[in-house]
């Protein structure tokens, strides 16, 4: 077991070295480069640019440097933790991070865990009970909640609120909020804030979920071992989550790994209608105005938390799915 | 508490002394904060009473300038009240947002007066311009600070020049770099020198074009992080973290956005708090304006910013949150504006633009293909596709009516304008447009009606744009464009990929809005009629810059790639317009000289079209709770770009 670990993780090192050339490189596709998009941003604000001077910082950011060079450079630092500064916000990329990192840690896990909540006894229930109503109207809502763009519902959604409720929409503070100390009327505030991004950021994971549990849950009850549990007279609710659940629940845990790296960044999309100053807008923004190194770091942030999260999910599967734990016994 | 008075004598500079009086109405108008201080003779907030009085701040007539400078009062503003918080939304943590940022609420040296052109004294108590334009000279107010109290002279300026702009390793904005010594004569005096005569000096220093966010930084406060001011920057950088002194520096020192909130600052506002989510400002105790009965400004007490997305901004302003909405107000929006402004207790003021067009179209002349090239350089092409436009329809189904259909040209209040260049192949003209296209010979048509190319191929158009709200009058030029059979297709870049297109030539119609109020045209804004900007003819432009720079010896043939002028070379009348936009620069406002080097100009431009219009002079929505007075009902007199509108935010007060 330890030695797979390791030889995982040798692996994924490797991997993450290949990755950190393929994110530069794509980053770097697009024509021009930060000051390009510096100097037009200017120019379409109506600012008249002075291109020589603006061009003086070329120097300054390194840009004038060959790719392979600015590579290395970057790479190098990388190793010794250094992500680098990000140009458009003249600040080191893990002080930009970290400033957003714990409020979207919040956001993702509070929508992970309603997620679950809502998704698996729906599922669960769905299954027992196909074709009944209460099956075809959790469906209706999957389809749905599938089918309805994020940012289109989060924008409904804020009308609707501020119409009918009046409600101050979007962050998650009210103007009057931001900088005041914590007390009773901040967290109430929040509290106020907070529903439309769970919902939004949680109905399509739960759509999802739902089609997912009840699909495979479905596959497990027809097995011939849970006719054999129930003609013995084992008790329905016992069979249920002792057997077919533990089985069906795997592609949730094998999906784990994926989520890993979407808590860290949050609903991109959705962050950026709701004004949630996350993770995710950061990395769009870097990526549109080519701040290279910002962008360059998140990527590769991002990554090594995907494949650490593929790695925790495949030992949890080990332990929870008995089967690939004697499987691997086996041939071990 | 309320007088409507109106001020407009008050554009007299001679008015500066006139109100260091503090007459017995300002002490009235302030209540029990300015009676406490019966003696002073200014008036202050009550929140800077307080701490006069808890001996935390010195009094107001020893924070303020012995000759304050007297803010300007629009026609219906009115002498206001103390306290408040305004509530106002930013898209982003940069400079450019509502009401209280770093950059145009500060002031300038100087201001420009409204339908006189004339630069009358503001931050300066005055301004002496040689006749030969070569030499400005600054006489600051005497006990001027900064808002940590330190006082703001003649170093402050000369470091400005000899610390920042002229040191490499520094980077700033230099609007007017042909400033090349900064010369203290007292304490009090600066004299800015260039080498040659520069008229624009004078006027830039007064606007937002020079005079502004990059001009002024506290020298006592930045100069420790300086290598020039202290051999031990170095080691200073080092220990703070920073890799040299210059990054250290630019820490301090830049403003967009700005990370080094301690640095004293000489605007309304000092930002005190800056997040990811929003920002915060409190007054500034020594802010050096007062209004005409001697009360310190700013009115408003605090701001508080909050950091929202584009759509959210929108519905901030229809719930009322907004306390004040401008730089980010889209005429999309004007009716959802309108449906809420009683229930969110604002009004939306429609400010004339400054917007010679609100959509333009540029064909390219430097088009790489031939066909195409021969063509858009054809001026009676060019005139048709303008006669082919229903302008009042574009004004009617987009702009409610409310903008002026118009040929592209200087805007309408300019000093010089001639309606006929706003006339010129501006009228609705379709048979006309059809008989030129015909006698260009380009008879040929498909079974579509649309017209070929001489040689039987498809005659295919692309306007392309980059910003979104130009969609809707595009679509509507496309429309007309293939009713006089021209077939035309409209295709969104994103903006930096449209700037690469641009450069290399590749591109049909480029198109944009056209920014060309008076002064702004003057002092900036010319490579618009020269072919740089909306690259109607981006490749001549870049071969005369280029030519300019090596016949001054600015630059040498060396210096370009393959060791010879870039671009291409233009014809002789766009080297004889370029020739009439740099004198421009020589006359001064009001001058005949001046007049006639603008009407050469715009007379050739009417003719050419080679920026070709659809309607201008729509208004900017200034979204306004209806709580608050002295909102402006229009562009300050420089009228640059919504960024005017910030100037005189320190006058605002809540009712």
């Amino acid at each position: 077991m330890l030695s797979y670990i390791v030889q995982r993780i040798l692996y994924m090192m490797v991997l993450l070295v290949l990755l950190s050339f393929v994110s530069f490189v794509l980053i770097e596709l697009p024509p021009g480069d930060f000051l390009d998009n510096l100097i037009q941003q200017l120019r379409n604000a109506g600012v008249q640019v002075d291109v020589e001077q603006i061009r003086d910082l070329e120097e300054r950011y390194g840009l004038n440097l060959p790719f392979m060079q600015r590579y290395l450079k970057w790479f190098g630092n990388l190793l010794r933790g250094d992500m680098g500064e990000s140009f458009a916000y003249n600040q080191p990329v893990t002080e930009l991070i970290g400033q957003r990192l714990l409020l979207t840690v919040t956001i993702s896990l509070l929508t992970l865990v309603l997620t679950y909540a809502i998704a698996i006894p729906i599922g669960i229930y769905s299954a027992t009970h196909q074709y009944s109503f209460t099956d075809y109207a959790a469906t209706a809502f999957g389809f749905i909640g599938l089918a309805t763009p994020n940012f289109l519902l989060a924008l409904i959604l804020m009308y609707i609120v501020f119409k009918y409720f009046g409600w101050s929409v979007g962050g998650l503070f009210s103007p009057e909020f931001e900088f005041s100390p914590w007390n009773l009327a901040k967290l109430v505030d929040l509290l106020k804030h907070l529903p439309i991004p769970l919902i939004v950021v949680g109905t399509a994971g739960t759509a999802g979920l739902i089609r997912v549990m009840r699909a495979a849950l479905l596959d497990e009850l027809r097995k011939q071992y849970v006719l054999t549990g129930r003609a013995k007279g084992l008790e329905e609710g016992r069979l249920l989550f002792k057997y077919p659940l533990r089985i069906a629940i795997n592609p949730i845990v094998s999906s784990v790994g994926w989520l890993l790296p979407a808590i860290i960044s949050g609903e991109t999309l959705t962050a950026l209608v709701l004004g949630l100053p996350t993770v995710g807008p950061l990395l769009l923004q870097a990526q549109q105005g080519q701040d290279m190194y910002l962008a360059g770091s998140l990527v590769m942030l991002l990554s090594a938390l995907a494949m650490m999260g593929m790695l925790i999910s495949d030992l949890m599967l080990v332990l929870v799915d008995p089967r690939i734990r004697f499987a691997r016994e086996a041939t071990a | 508490m309320r007088r409507g008075i109106s001020y407009l004598v008050l554009l007299l500079p001679a008015i500066t002394l006139m109100a260091t009086g503090g007459s017995e109405e300002g002490t009235a108008a302030v209540g029990e904060a300015a009676a406490a201080m019966p003696e002073t003779r200014f008036n202050e907030a009550p929140m800077l009473a307080a701490l006069v009085a808890a001996g935390e701040l010195p009094p107001v007539d020893e924070r303020l300038p012995i000759e304050p400078a007297v803010t300007w009062f629009a026609p219906g503003d009115e002498v206001g009240t103390y306290g408040g918080t305004l509530t106002v939304f930013h898209t982003n943590e940069y400079p450019w947002n509502d009401l209280a940022e770093e950059t145009e609420s500060g002031g300038y040296f100087g201001r420009m007066v409204k339908g006189s052109l004339d630069v009358v004294p503001s931050m300066a108590k005055a301004l002496e311009f040689s006749d030969d334009a070569m030499a400005l000279t600054v006489h600051l107010r005497e006990g001027l600070k900064w808002s940590d109290g330190h006082p703001m002279t003649a170093d402050d300026v000369v470091f400005m020049y000899d610390g920042l702009h002229f040191n490499d390793l520094v980077p700033t904005w230099n609007w007017i770099p042909q400033i090349k010594r900064a010369i203290k004569v007292d304490d009090y005096t600066v004299r800015l020198e260039t080498d040659e005569p520069y008229v624009l000096m004078y006027y830039k220093m007064s606007t937002v074009e020079g005079g502004g966010w990059n001009t002024f930084h506290p020298k006592h406060y930045l100069e420790k992080w300086h290598i020039d001011y202290n051999p031990e920057a170095e080691a200073l950088a080092k220990e703070e973290g920073f890799e040299s002194w210059d990054k250290a520096f630019y820490h301090h020192y830049w403003w967009s956005p700005l990370k080094d909130l301690d640095k004293p600052t000489h605007h309304p506002w000092i930002m005190t708090e800056a997040t990811n989510t929003g920002k915060r400002y409190e007054r500034n105790p020594y802010y050096w304006e007062v209004d005409p009965e001697g009360n310190q400004l700013p009115y408003v007490d605090r701001i508080q910013a909050q950091i929202v997305d584009q759509e959210t901004y929108h519905l901030k302003i229809i719930s009322g949150e907004a306390d004040v909405a401008l730089l980010q107000t889209s005429f999309d929006n004007f009716t959802l504006y309108q449906e809420n402004a009683a229930a969110g207790e604002y009004h939306v003021n429609q400010i004339p633009s400054g917007l010679g067009g609100a959509v333009i179209v540029a064909p390219n002349q430097n088009h790489l293909d031939p066909f195409k090239r021969e063509l858009y350089r054809n001026k009676r092409f060019r005139q048709a596709l303008s006669l082919a436009i229903n302008r009042e329809e574009i004004n009617n189904i987009v702009y409610f009516g409310v903008g002026v259909p118009r040929q592209a040209t200087i805007v309408s209040d300019s000093s010089y304008f001639q309606d006929k260049w706003a006339q010129s192949y501006a009228a609705y003209d379709p048979e006309q447009a059809n008989a030129m296209l015909d006698e260009l010979g380009l008879t040929a048509r498909d079974g579509d009606g649309y017209r070929l190319r001489p040689d039987g191929d498809a005659f295919l158009q692309v306007i392309e744009y980059w910003r979104a709200g130009n969609l809707p009058v595009l679509e509507l030029v496309k429309e007309y464009w293939e009713d006089v059979g021209l077939k035309t297709e409209i295709k969104f870049y994103e903006s930096a990929a449209l700037g690469t297109r641009a450069d290399a030539a590749q591109h049909d119609f480029y198109t944009d809005r056209l920014a060309s109020p008076e002064l702004r045209s003057w002092m900036v804004a010319g490579s618009n009629w020269r072919g740089g900007d909306f690259a109607w003819a981006r490749q001549w432009f870049n071969w005369m810059v280029a030519k300019r720079d090596v016949d001054s010896g600015a630059k040498t043939l060396d210096d370009y790639a393959d060791g010879k002028l870039p671009g291409e070379e233009p014809p002789d009348e766009i080297k004889q317009l370029n020739r009439w936009i740099d004198d421009w620069a020589a006359g001064r406002p009001g001058d005949p000289d001046y007049v006639e080097a603008f009407t050469k100009v715009f007379d050739f431009h009417a003719e050419n079209v080679f920026l070709i219009g659809t309607v201008g002079i729509t208004p900017h929505l200034y979204v306004v709770k209806d709580k608050l007075a002295n909102a402006p009902l229009e562009y300050g007199p420089s009228m640059s770009w919504k960024g005017d509108l910030l100037v005189y935010a320190a006058k605002m007060f809540i009712k």
